[in-house]
């Protein structure tokens, strides 16, 4: 079920409705990138929150009960990485008329040391299409993946991080 | 059919059995669909009034509109109007699968479906859902065979559009003797503000031909904007309700609170935890079930909301012990239907509920 710009927006204007209070959203993963538009459409929706703002949420898509999944990271930690503290001051404003929801979308650069970890093939699409049109540099990446706490072997992270460099800067 | 007439009968059946002062009805429209002008309405409705389609009563200074629903003309025009709602909605491309798949499966050889409506139709395909209310033909055969196999039908059918379409799919079944009751049942019940933001997408005449009975025998058709929200129902709601209902605790100090479904109330009651409450549900829907002053709980009604709130596991523990100290026939098409979903029941204390239901008359 591919969500494309639109739907995206069009489903958080019914979250923003029923909020009664404030809360950051933190788009991440493919959703970050539809929003961005560095893709198409996603196929999950992805969502990161604060700790105080997760239960917010949480109690919003309850009430809803969407019929799609929704997965909701919380402080930081998405997927399988911890991104470095000031994720979200770098994340990149998405223009819309909420009243309840101030909406970011992942930093390119993050998507990219979050998409590190597991880095399957469409993974490994994404992160081409976030360095190409994000004209990312291979400093910036090694300098970030080296910022990123990873929770399962370290030592895959780093590989893998090394595997991109190699493949996307000759 | 005119935009002006559209918009006027469009507004009118949202707030069946209200009454509006032209000024009141041009507000409404302008809320409703962005624009209003009165001049327009206003002339408008001396042209309905003429063909007797809408009455204009005097009332002081001020004439009050109201829909003139034992005029066939009338009733013919709200169908021109709910099948015009459902081309604009085919228009749509986010709409357009779901309403061919709709009519692809649900066209011939489901005689016993008077009406099919899609339930705030922008609101849930943004969440990727599509809610719809069938109403079923009244079926004077005791056993009600046909109207049964209906409901297994549609159960099965919808699961393959669900599957189709790879969207989440709702769906309440009802009726028409039941869809009757609970529609002008001035208990708030979850029908009315289904009603409220609802397109008729096939059986246009039928739906409105069953409204216009139900009003035209005096009874009065509550609807509501506001959904339903039953996890936000009030304690004291709870248990003044549940006291309506048959059960009272010692001690319970309870005022009195707006009159809400037994269907409802035992959905809330599910979902708050309540194991003393819990246990008293099959108190409540036997003496539902055995009792002539109120409306008997509609089970199509119990399965849907307990469905769309995840309750069913409960549900089913509980009317299978139910089932084994009070049998009916309500309860075991009930079970039948929550076996064809392949619910796994949660086994519900059958001591605790048979002392219920000793202490409170209900066997």
């Amino acid at each position: 079920m591919p969500f494309e710009n639109k739907r995206l927006l069009d489903f958080l204007e019914e979250i923003d409705k029923i909020l009664s209070q404030k809360i950051i959203i933190t788009a991440v993963g493919g959703t970050a990138m539809t929003l961005l538009n560095l893709k198409t459409s996603t196929i999950d929706i992805d969502f990161e929150v604060s700790d105080a703002d997760e239960k917010i949420l949480k109690k919003a898509l309850d009430e809803l009960k969407p019929g799609f999944r929704v997965d909701v990271f919380s402080d930081g930690m998405i997927f399988s990485q911890l991104l470095p503290k000031d994720f979200r001051k770098k994340a990149i404003t998405i223009k819309a008329k909420f009243k309840n929801i101030e909406l970011l979308a992942l930093h390119p650069i993050d998507i990219v040391a979050s998409k590190i970890g597991r880095l399957n093939a469409r993974d490994e699409q994404d992160i081409q299409s976030c360095i190409e049109k994000f004209k990312l540099k291979k400093t910036q990446i090694q300098k970030r993946a080296r910022q990123v706490q990873y929770v399962g072997y370290e030592q895959v992270y780093k590989s893998n991080a090394k595997r991109v460099l190699k493949k996307f800067f000759k | 059919m005119d935009e002006t007439t559209f918009r006027i009968l469009g507004t009118l059946s949202r707030e069946l059995g209200k009454s509006f002062s032209i000024n009141e009805l041009t507000n409404k429209i302008s809320t409703l669909y962005g624009t209003a002008y009165y001049k327009n309405i206003y002339d408008k409705i001396a042209e309905l009034k003429n063909q007797k389609i809408i009455s204009l009563i005097k009332t002081g200074k001020s004439k009050i509109i109201e829909l003139n629903l034992d005029n066939d003309l009338c009733i013919y025009s709200l169908a021109e109007m709910e099948l015009l709602q459902a081309k604009k909605l085919l228009e749509k491309q986010e709409f357009g699968n779901l309403i061919n798949e709709i009519n692809i499966y649900f066209r011939k050889g489901h005689s016993a479906i008077d009406s099919i409506s899609l339930i705030s139709a922008g609101k849930n395909i943004k969440l990727n859902k599509a809610e719809f209310l069938f109403v079923l033909t009244e079926n004077k055969d005791e056993e009600n065979i046909m109207v049964k196999s209906e409901i297994n039908s549609i159960y099965s059918l919808m699961e393959v559009i669900s599957k189709n379409l790879n969207v989440k799919t709702e769906f309440l079944i009802l009726e028409e003797k039941e869809f009757t009751e609970i529609a002008s049942s001035d208990e708030e019940n979850h029908l009315n503000s289904m009603l409220y933001d609802k397109i008729v997408i096939r059986g246009q005449l039928e739906f409105w031909t069953i409204i216009a009975e139900i009003l035209n025998k005096g009874h009065r058709i509550k609807l509501s904007k506001k959904e339903t929200d039953i996890n936000k129902l009030d304690k004291k709601e709870i248990l003044f309700n549940l006291q309506r209902f048959g059960y009272t605790e010692i001690g319970a100090n309870t005022k009195e609170t707006e009159k809400i479904s037994i269907e409802n109330i035992v959905t809330a009651t599910l979902i708050n935890k309540n194991v003393r409450h819990i246990e008293a549900i099959p108190v409540l829907l036997a003496k539902s079930l055995s009792q002539k002053k109120q409306r008997k709980v509609s089970y199509n009604l119990l399965i849907y909301l307990c469905q769309k709130y995840a309750q069913l596991e409960k549900l089913m523990g509980l009317l299978e012990e139910l089932q084994k100290i009070l049998p009916t026939k309500e309860t075991e098409y009930a079970l039948k239907v929550l076996q064809t979903l392949k619910i796994k029941p949660k086994k519900a204390d059958e001591k605790a509920i048979m002392e219920k239901m000793r202490l409170y008359n209900a066997v």
